[in-house]
Formats: structure tokens, sequence, C-alpha cells
């Protein structure tokens, strides 16, 4: 009973009034031996007088005054000025509604710190991804004896495609990499790699030692379950001499312009970070490459990439379109084809991961081309895909375990 | 036997044999609905009694490399609870892929069950 004349405003009401009749009925007990008609008017007036200030009171005190403090406040919302918590320890409807509006202004309040917060986040993102596209560099190096460029494009803002070429000493370092999955870990394993290549290659003169450091320093500071793929080329200027270590990254496609055709290897190794010591499991070994000879190295984002069928770009049509490509262009033309063939074969299915292409074309000494001008990060779009090779699985490829 | 679907992946596990527990992928492995099958296989390992876990991909038609780090996890997570994971029936381009990252230097890769005896406690 007592829980009902908290929680009703109604019931409280009607209770006040039932009192205030039982007082009356009292009243008449008493007077019982009176005559009803011999009550004083002045005593009656003041009975009805009583019960009239009693009903403003309740009226006032219980009704009006509290809704007018909540509906302070709802203007106070509503009009956009600063509302402040009603607080109440009333269980009625009176208290309903202020505990509705304390909830109401709390969801607001959250959702509005979660739209400063989303935006703060997102602004977040997008210097990382400026300082990330920073780190990747924006032009193609000029390489004593070879035609460089590349082609690279993120799938979110932030990718785990990493690729870089750093000269020390008489080397050339050209490098491809692809973090497990994309986003902000991805971007922040690709950011660790990279950092730690560029600190400590200066004490190293070759690429099998560079990668087990690599590993080694990247393998105590990532979870277990991320890790990196790698391909590292090594070009030794004097010697015109190109080699490779793999860590679990994609085939290594060579064109032999002798041959006609690809020579497909895999490049064997284990992603970096899987083991804390890979140096029994990568080794260095030598690209044999003669003139008009052309690398090609890329990330699985071209492979995987899907068309509106889930049918994937796939190795294959990357080795024919090489096959067609290499003996006619230079990397530019490769790699501007390959892309265009690629963006043709994807359409408008919605790229998954990041797509990094790459092509080295061995042009000798002094025919060595400055590529620096050109876009790293344009890929071609497919309406302007004409000429598309859009290879089939048909690719002659020699393929080395 | 349990099974767990996803929109592009189905897996079913087979806790009969007493030497191991064989979980058999169907459909794709990759980061569609890879979230799903590893909270059921993270489950599964938890609970796991025998010292091996099979993953059978008879029927697994493409594996990502997010995927492989899944395997890495669920390797790690067994060799913590001193028992192995092994993968048999892999088709010849997802071994490929497996052989590429190089997660086979760590998870044994197997053409059938038969090829598992020196695995199995008599």
């Amino acid at each position: 009973m007592l829980l009902i004349f908290k929680k009703s405003i109604l019931f409280r009401i009607f209770v006040y009034f039932a009192l205030f009749g039982l007082l009356i009925l009292a009243l008449y007990v008493y007077f019982y031996s009176a005559d009803w008609h011999s009550i004083p008017v002045t005593i009656l007036g003041g009975i009805l007088g009583g019960f009239l200030l009693f009903f403003i009171l309740v009226y006032l005190y219980e009704i009006v005054r509290p809704l007018e403090i909540i509906l302070v406040q709802m203007k106070a919302l509503l009009s956009g000025r600063i509302y402040k918590r009603i607080y109440t320890d009333r269980l009625d409807e009176i208290g309903i509604i202020a505990n509705f509006f304390n909830e109401i202004t709390k969801s607001f309040e959250k959702a509005s710190h979660e739209i400063k917060e989303g935006k703060r986040l997102m602004n977040e993102l997008e210097i990382a991804a400026q300082i990330q596209s920073e780190i990747l560099p924006i032009k193609n190096p000029k390489i004593p004896g070879l035609d460089v460029v590349t082609k690279s494009r993120s799938a979110v803002e932030l990718g785990g495609d990493i690729f870089d070429f750093m000269t020390v000493g008489g080397n050339t370092y050209i490098f491809i990499g692809d973090v497990t999955g994309h986003g902000v870990p991805a971007a922040i394993v690709m950011v660790m790699v990279h950092t730690i290549l560029h600190s400590i290659i200066e004490f190293y003169d070759n690429a099998y030692s560079l990668l087990i450091k690599t590993n080694s320093i990247l393998k105590q500071r990532i979870r277990s379950t991320m890790f990196m793929t790698l391909l590292m080329l090594r070009w030794d200027h004097k010697e015109q001499k190109m080699t490779y270590v793999g860590a679990g990254h994609e085939h290594l496609v060579v064109y032999k312009a002798s041959l006609g055709k690809c020579v497909v290897t895999k490049t064997g190794g284990i992603a970096l970070g899987m083991v804390v010591d890979n140096s029994k499991l990568i080794k260095e070994i030598d690209i044999p490459l003669e003139i008009d000879d052309v690398i090609i190295l890329y990330s699985d984002g071209l492979t995987e990439g899907k068309n509106m069928t889930g049918e994937m770009y796939g190795l294959d049509r990357i080795i024919k379109a090489t096959e067609i490509y290499a003996p006619q262009y230079d990397s530019e033309g490769i790699v501007h084809r390959i892309a265009l063939d690629f963006a043709h074969f994807v359409q408008d299915h919605i790229q998954d991961d990041d797509v990094t292409l790459i092509s080295i074309k061995y042009v000798g000494v002094g025919q060595e081309k400055d590529n620096s001008s050109l876009n790293i990060s344009s890929w071609a779009n497919a309406s302007n895909s004409k000429n598309n090779v859009n290879a089939q699985s048909s690719a002659s490829a020699e393929f080395v375990d | 036997m349990r099974d767990y679907n996803t929109a592009n992946l189905d897996i079913v596990m087979d806790d009969s044999n007493s030497k191991y527990q064989i979980i058999s992928f169907k459909g794709e492995l990759d980061k569609l609905g890879l979230e799903k099958v590893q909270n059921a296989i993270d489950a599964a390992i938890d609970v796991i009694q025998p010292d091996l876990m099979i993953f059978d991909f008879n029927d697994l038609d493409f594996i990502n490399s997010e995927s492989i780090g899944f395997l890495l996890t669920v390797h790690t997570r067994l060799i913590k609870k001193n028992k192995k994971l092994a993968i048999i029936n892999a088709k010849s381009h997802v071994k490929d892929v497996l052989n590429v990252i190089g997660i086979t230097k760590l998870i044994g890769c197997y053409d059938n069950i038969g090829d598992l005896e020196s695995l199995l406690k008599p």
C-alpha cells in the first residue's frame, strides 16, 4: 500500500482527499447530536475554504511545482541552453518524467561525446594515414642499371602494404611487404618494420642479415597472430648483380627476355614475426639477370583482387600480362598496362586489400631511367582500359620451387 | 558433431576420436566470418581433451593471409596447452598459400590422416 502511495500521484491525491473527507465525517460525528442545519454558516464556509486551500496546496506542491522544474530544464534542452540534471527521489509519475529526462539527456551527452570522439579519431586516423603515406616513397628511385616503377593503392585509410628503396654503400635494397590484415594494427606493424629496416640497414651489407635482425626485433614487439610477409631484393651497383631474400611473400616473377616468358619462383622463407629466429629458414639467392629482363614484385591484393563474379585476378594473369607487355614497354608501360588489366578485371568490385606492384627492368649501366616524376599512388581506372589482356589462365611461365 | 556456419564458410567439429579432434572446413577462409569461426574454435581449444587438433581442408577453396594469422593463433594456443595442430587434405592452391607464407614450417601439413601416424600416440 505504501509503495502504491509512493508510486502514484493520483492514488496519493485520492488518499489526501479521503483523509480530508474522514475529517469532515469526524466533525459530523462530533456534532451528531446537534442539528446539522444549526451549524453556523461560518463553520461550513471554513470547512469548504479549508477544502479548497488543501486542494490548491496539494495541486501546487505535488503537481505544478515539480512539473515546472522539469519543464524549465526541458525548455533549456530544446532551446540548446545549458540544462541541469533533475534530482528527485519521487517514484510517481513526476519522478518517472524526471528520470526519463535525466536518461534522455544522459544518452544525448553520450551520443554527443561519441560523435566528438569519432571526429577526433577520424582526425587522428587521417593524420596517421598521412604519416604512413609520408613513410612510403612518393618517387620512383633512380638506380644504376635499372628502370624501376611502382604503383600502390590502399584499401582503407591505413594500409598494410609496404615497399621502399634504400641505397646504402654500393647496394640498393628494394623491398615489398604485406602485414596480416589491414587498418590500424597492420599500419602500426608496417611502420615498425619500416623503421627497423631504416634504423639498422647501415650495419649490414646483405639482405639476409638485415631480415634476421629485423625479424628478431619485430617478434619481441608484436602479437603472436601478426606477421609481415616481405621480399627484399639487393642490387649490387658495381657487380650489377641482383639477389633476393624471401620472408613468406608472394612469388617472384622474372620475365626472361631471351626466353620470352616468365620464370616464377617461390620466394620461400617464413613471414617476419612468426618465429623468434628465422636464420635457418631464410636465405639470400641470386637472380641472374640479362638486359631487358624484368622483375615483377606484387602484394597479394593484386592476385586476390576479385571481380564481380568472385573470381580472383590470380598469378597467371600477372604472368600473362607481363609476358605480353615486358617486351613492348619500359617499366612505366609495364606497370601501367598490368594496372589497367587489373582494373578492367575487377571493375567496380570493392577492393578488399591494398595493392602494390613494382616493375624492375634491367636496362644496363647508363641506361637507367629517371621515373621520379611518376605518381606512385595513382592507379589505373577500369574505364580507361581498352587494350587490356584480361589474361586467362594460360600462362606459359616456368615455375621454380 | 557440431556445425558452425557463416556466410561463406562451414565448419564441422568431430569429437568422436579420443586421439584427435578433427575440424572440417568447407568454403572460404577469409575475414568474412573469420571472427565467428575463431570464437567457435577458441571455445573448442578451451575444452580440448586429445593432444592433437586436426584441420581438414579437403573442402576449403580459399585461404588468405589474415586467416594464416588465425592458424598461427590456434597453433600458439595449442602449443601453450602442450597440444598440436595439424592440417590435412589441403588443396594444392591452399597448400601453396600456406607454403608461401612459411606456416608449414610451424604447422604440419599432411596429405591425409594416414600420414599423421607419427603424431598419434598409441
